[in-house]
């Protein structure tokens, strides 16, 4: 059941938004769970057993944490459970994701360096959405042990807020101290909501439907040429820059447009990452629910920047190799971590050759922001090779062919490039310039305007859209 | 405050469709050159005229596009050999890429290069009876061709009882409706058939079929009239093409069906039976056989070179995209059976 399926939009969530509203809130929870997992089981029905086996364990651990925090248990007490609860869920997510990856880099290396293992790999179905119902159910844990979160007592309240089928497959992950409340609690529907969620479900569709969708087979034929030249790669990664945007922020918004109004709020995952001037900026608004959650279950416990430079920068890096193999069990998304890490770094150390230069430019009104942005959205497009790539020679071979960017560039498929994004552009215009994500809020745009704004969104929709294409981001 | 209620919602209803309507004709005027304030459907294709309807010349729909003699492909080469497929939407070409209809691959069968241009028009047009011969006389006079291959759909002739070619020619108007002329509704339709489940459009078709059975008669089989009327016309056609000097060719009817109606293949009975209400399942498999019984007839009367299509052209999805028409490969299998005869009949 994908978000773009007619299943979905024309069986599933009629009959999930009929049924939802007509309940009270308990029977609304227990019809969630119901709707929620046969979401998940029309993926695999198997797939259920690791996600009850997650959620389960961190439920009863979290228990076990707060009655050991209400009775005295000593420190190192609950800082097993905690450990259990961590190596578990790591574990768990470890043999469906990386086992193969590591098995066979482990079998490569012992190669290289002339042993010739007999090592197998297993053949593993990689259960959908693992990798973030993992960290929603770790960051429960963790909250409950540091004593910032009660434990439910309710598990169908926990296993609802861990499953609930608008965020399980792709995010943004929700953290239990934002959405056990919503759970526990009977939800407001408002008119505004709802108005505010269809906003947001309909652009989510535009960004997906017919931008990602549109931009893919320009991004499959780029990323497919055996020899690409740099005209090649650098429509390629162009397209790709906003196919990933679109793609993952689309889904975002419907995720969070169908939650709005079911009456839940979830945290924002996306805001304006293309216009950031700075590599930490640019974490402060791609993927912010995955970010964050590095920042303070990761980054944080390892020291963050309290230390010297060396631990911080250290830290930093660990944090972003690890996000990138997050993301998927293969070299280039290490590659793609590392690289972020290294840019990260590289911004901490430039800081004052950068003030410098915003000093000595800044009597040109807008030249050093310009010169900022720019340069940054470059090294964010560079980034996105490495993340799209499927192999380190292709990584090689694309890059070597950067040297000559416009090398026989094809100008009719950079033209297609940017029409199709040109509306995001000017979409996301308007929000910087109004300084508001909701661009055809009610209190501001005539409701004449609103209805030629949708309807134009929605033909786009229905007529304009490419091949049906899953998320991208479903295979993390 | 209920009234004002209603005309804003119908207001920003009409808002909502002038906005659908006005993307829908920027859609096509960008993507396929169409003209802004014409109608734009498959309709555009085709003119009234003394022979009924024909093809209007370098009019363009979605993937269809006639050459300046209003016929849909490419400009024929002046100093090639002509040969003219004549027939209904089957020939013409629904469903295939452009480029894959049989007259086309057949074109490209019978020029193996360096040898003398032959050019296949395709004269079809959707829905057509074989009766029209002043149609057909005319196409083969402008063409001066050699050969006619005459591929008739029995089906156009439900309902039908006296042969057309000895009824006098009137220009069939034109009859786009209201609600052809906003864009929007064709879309529409062809996204709902694309994208909604067989088994929802298979309710829909039954409930169209059951709405016209309620009131009307339904037949189990046509009567033998119609199958005369369909001979007579056909031999018209034949007389008609051999009297212009060329040669003709009669291929059977092949559907998706075959021989036998299949308890799997009802929905896609249905979806024909959807046009032809007035006539029960198994009465179509019927027509076929007798309508295809005929044509070796007509064209063992006449003299004429025949191939039995509906042997060579086997059912099901592979060579049909719906009940008649045919995907690429059915339509190159066409080709491929059709392309010996006409050789043979160029070489006499």
């Amino acid at each position: 059941l994908l978000f773009n399926s007619f299943e979905f939009i024309a069986v599933f969530l009629p009959i999930v938004l009929i049924a939802y509203y007509l309940l009270s809130h308990r029977a609304q929870n227990a019809f969630l769970v119901l709707a929620s997992v046969a979401f998940y089981a029309s993926w695999d029905w198997r797939f259920i057993f690791p996600l009850l086996f997650t959620s389960g364990l961190d439920y009863w651990i979290s228990k076990r944490l707060e009655y050991g925090a209400n009775h005295g248990w000593p420190k190192k007490r609950n800082q097993k459970f905690l450990t259990i609860s961590i190596v578990s869920n790591l574990t768990l997510l470890g043999f469906f994701k990386y086992f193969n990856f590591f098995t066979q880099s482990l079998h490569d290396l012992l190669w290289q360096v002339g042993f010739n293992t007999n090592i197998q790999t297993l053949n593993i179905v990689l259960p959908v959405a693992i990798s973030f119902y993992t960290f929603q159910a770790l960051s429960y844990t963790i909250d409950v042990y540091r004593g910032e979160l009660h434990a439910t007592n309710s598990f169908w309240e926990f296993f609802l807020a861990v499953l609930y089928f608008p965020h399980l497959v792709a995010g943004p992950i929700q953290r239990a101290s934002l959405l056990l409340p919503q759970v526990t609690q009977p939800r407001v529907i408002t008119a505004e909501k709802i108005k505010e969620g269809v906003h947001l479900i309909i652009w989510g569709f535009v960004k997906k439907v017919y931008m990602a969708d549109n931009l893919s087979p320009i991004v499959e034929a780029a990323f497919s040429d055996p020899s690409p030249n740099g005209g090649t790669t650098t429509i390629g990664v162009l397209a790709f820059c906003f196919q990933i945007y679109c793609d993952f922020s689309g889904y975002t918004d419907i995720a969070r447009g169908l939650a709005k109004i079911m009456g839940f709020e979830f945290s924002l995952n996306f805001n304006l990452p293309y216009i950031s001037r700075n590599p930490s900026e640019f974490w402060r608004r791609w993927h912010i629910s995955l970010s964050s959650w590095l920042r303070d279950y990761l980054y944080k416990p390892l020291g963050g920047n309290r230390g010297s430079s060396w631990t911080t920068n250290r830290n930093l890096l660990i944090t972003m190799l690890l996000g990138g193999l997050w993301h998927g069990a293969a070299w280039n998304f290490v590659i793609w971590g590392f690289y972020h890490g290294v840019l990260l770094i590289g911004h901490r150390l430039a800081t004052p050759v950068l003030s410098l230069g915003a000093r000595s430019l800044g009597r040109i009104p807008g030249l050093w922001p310009v010169i900022c942005w720019l340069t940054m959205f470059i090294l964010t497009c560079y980034g996105w090779l490495l993340f799209r790539a499927s192999s380190i020679d292709q990584i090689v071979n694309m890059t070597a062919s950067l040297v000559h960017p416009f090398e026989e560039l094809d100008w009719k498929s950079l033209h297609r490039v940017l029409s199709l994004v040109s509306p995001l552009i000017l979409v996301q215009a308007i929000q910087w310039k109004s300084n508001t994500l909701y661009f055809l809020d009610p209190r501001r745009v005539p409701t004449a305007a609103r209805i030629i704004s949708y309807s134009i969104m929605i033909y786009a929709i229905l007529f304009l859209g490419g091949q049906a294409q899953s998320f991208v981001y479903f295979q993390f | 405050m209920r009234v004002r209620t209603v005309a804003s919602i119908a207001g920003y209803s009409l808002v909502a469709l002038l906005t659908f309507d006005t993307c829908a004709r920027i859609d096509d005027a960008v993507n396929d050159g169409a003209r802004f304030w014409a109608p734009y459907n498959i309709n555009t294709l085709f003119q009234p005229s003394e022979f009924g309807r024909e093809g209007k010349p370098g009019a363009r729909f979605g993937k269809w596009s006639m050459n300046s003699l209003g016929y849909r492909g490419p400009e024929p080469d002046p100093a090639g050999i002509n040969i003219l497929a004549f027939g209904a939407s089957e020939t013409f070409g629904l469903y295939e890429d452009v480029g894959n209809e049989y007259p086309r691959v057949l074109e490209r069968l019978l020029n193996p290069t360096g040898a003398a241009k032959i050019n296949v028009i395709n004269m079809a047009l959707p829905g057509v009876r074989i009766g029209r011969t002043g149609y057909l006389i005319n196409g083969i006079k402008r063409t001066s061709a050699k050969v006619v291959i005459i591929y008739p759909s029995p089906s156009n002739y439900i309902g039908v009882t006296e042969p057309l070619c000895r009824k006098p020619t009137y220009r069939i108007p034109d009859t786009t409706s209201i609600v052809e002329y906003f864009r929007i509704s064709g879309k529409m339709e062809t996204l709902l058939k694309r994208h909604l489940p067989t088994q929802v459009l298979t309710l829909l078709r039954e409930f169209s079929i059951w709405q016209y059975s309620h009131t009307r008669e339904v037949i189990d089989r046509v009567p033998d009239s119609t199958i005369s009327a369909f001979a007579g016309d056909l031999e018209c056609a034949g007389r008609a093409a051999q009297a212009s000097g060329a040669e003709v060719i009669f291929a059977t009817h092949a559907t998706y069906f075959g021989k036998k109606l299949m308890p799997s293949d009802s929905a896609m009975m249905t979806s024909w039976r959807r046009f032809y209400p007035e006539l029960r399942d198994s009465g179509f498999i019927d027509l076929e056989e007798r309508a295809n019984a005929s044509i070796v007839a007509v064209a063992s009367k006449l003299g004429a070179n025949f191939i039995d299509t509906r042997e060579h052209i086997q059912g099901g999805s592979k060579n049909f995209a719906d009940f008649v028409h045919f995907t690429n490969d059915g339509a190159a299998s066409m080709a491929t059976i059709l392309s010996p005869l006409v050789l043979e009949a160029l070489s006499r």
